[in-house]
C-alpha cells in the first residue's frame, strides 16, 4: 500500500468574483520511504496539492489518504505527528516574537511530550545548528539557519511524512546546496517520504525518484528520474519545461 | 560581489565561463539534471576571496 493516495482531487476557491479552479482532478500516489516531485509554472497547482493535504486548502473533490485511510477533518494531532509542512518563505513561517525555542518547544506541549529540553537541544544539533541558537529570535539568523529551524520544527514531532514546499527557492546557490544535503540526510536517517514542490527542474532531479508535471491545475504527465534524465517525456508542456532547463543539464 | 566587494564583472550571458573561484563556487553548488545524487558541493570560502 502506497503511503500516500491522492484521488481525483479538485481544489476549487470560490470568491465573490470569480471560481478559481486550482487543483482538476488530479491523481498521485508515493509509497513509503519515495520522494515525490510536483514541478510546474507558478499558479500551476502544485503548491495548492501541498496545502490541502494538510488542511490549509479546501478538499472541493476527490479523496487524499494518508497510510489508508482519508485524511481527517479537522486534521487533528494524529495527523500532524504523522505529516508535516516546510514552506517556502522562512523569514514567514517562524514567530518573528517568539525565540526559537519557544518555536521548537510548541509542538512538545501540543503533544504532551515531555523532556523538552534535550529534544530541543538534539532537534538543533541535527539540523547542523548551535545549541546556543535556541536564545535567539528569528531575525537574528539567516535565510539559511531559519531553514534549517523550520525543517527541525518539522521534525519534532517524528513525522513519517515531510511536504516540501520549495524549501530551497528563497536561498543563494550555496545554501540552497546545504539545505537539500541536510533534508537527502535526514530522509536516509529518518527513512522520511517526501512530497516536494520546486519549479527548478534540477533540483527535483536530484531529489526525487519520481516527478509529476503540472499545468493549470492539471497533471500533465508523470516521469521518472531516468526518464526526467534521459529526456523521455512524452508531452510538449513536459519537454518545453526540460528544454527552459538547459543550462542546468550535466556537462 | 562578496562581503561588500565585487569580485568579477561578466556578461550574463557568459555567467558559465566565471574564472573567479567564488563564482564559479556558486555556480558548482548548483544540482544539475542527470547529474549524481552524491551530497552536492557546497562553498568553501577561501580568506583571499575578501582582499
Amino acid at each position: 500500500m502506497n503511503l500516500i493516495e491522492i484521488d481525483n482531487l479538485s481544489v476549487t476557491f470560490d470568491t465573490s468574483d470569480r471560481v478559481v479552479r486550482a487543483v482538476q482532478g488530479v491523481s498521485l500516489s508515493v509509497a513509503r520511504r519515495e520522494s515525490y516531485g510536483l514541478v510546474g509554472e507558478s499558479g500551476s497547482g502544485k503548491s495548492t496539492i501541498l496545502r490541502a493535504i494538510c488542511g490549509l486548502a479546501p478538499i472541493s473533490g476527490g479523496t487524499i489518504r494518508i497510510n489508508g485511510k482519508p485524511v481527517p477533518t479537522p486534521r487533528g494531532r494524529a495527523f500532524s505527528a504523522q505529516v508535516q509542512m516546510v514552506f517556502q518563505d522562512p523569514y514567514a513561517s517562524l514567530h518573528p516574537r517568539h525565540t526559537i525555542d519557544r518555536t521548537l518547544s510548541e509542538p512538545l506541549a501540543i503533544h504532551g511530550l515531555g523532556n523538552t529540553d534535550a529534544r530541543v537541544v538534539k532537534a538543533l544539533t541535527d539540523v547542523g545548528l548551535p545549541p546556543a541558537f535556541r536564545f535567539r529570535f528569528p531575525h537574528q539568523l539567516s535565510g539559511g539557519q531559519r531553514q534549517r529551524v523550520a525543517i527541525a520544527r518539522a521534525l519534532m514531532l517524528e513525522p513519517e511524512i515531510l511536504l516540501l514546499d520549495e524549501p530551497t527557492s528563497a536561498l543563494d546557490a550555496s545554501v540552497q546546496a546545504e539545505t537539500l544535503n541536510l533534508l537527502n540526510r535526514l530522509r536516509a536517517e529518518r527513512g522520511l517520504t517526501f512530497l516536494m514542490v520546486s519549479h527548478d527542474l534540477a533540483v527535483i532531479d536530484h531529489m526525487c525518484d519520481r516527478v509529476l508535471v503540472m499545468q493549470h491545475g492539471r497533471a500533465v504527465e508523470e516521469l521518472t528520474r531516468e526518464a526526467l534524465a534521459g529526456a523521455k517525456m512524452t508531452t510538449d508542456y513536459a519537454r518545453t519545461l526540460f528544454e527552459a532547463s538547459a543550462d542546468r543539464m550535466l556537462g | 560581489m562578496y562581503k561588500g566587494r565585487v569580485v568579477e564583472e561578466l556578461e550574463a550571458a557568459n555567467l558559465m565561463q566565471a574564472k573567479h573561484p567564488y563564482t564559479q563556487g556558486l555556480l558548482n553548488c548548483l544540482p544539475r539534471i542527470g547529474g549524481s545524487r552524491q551530497p552536492l558541493p557546497s562553498l568553501d570560502r577561501a580568506a583571499g576571496w575578501a582582499e
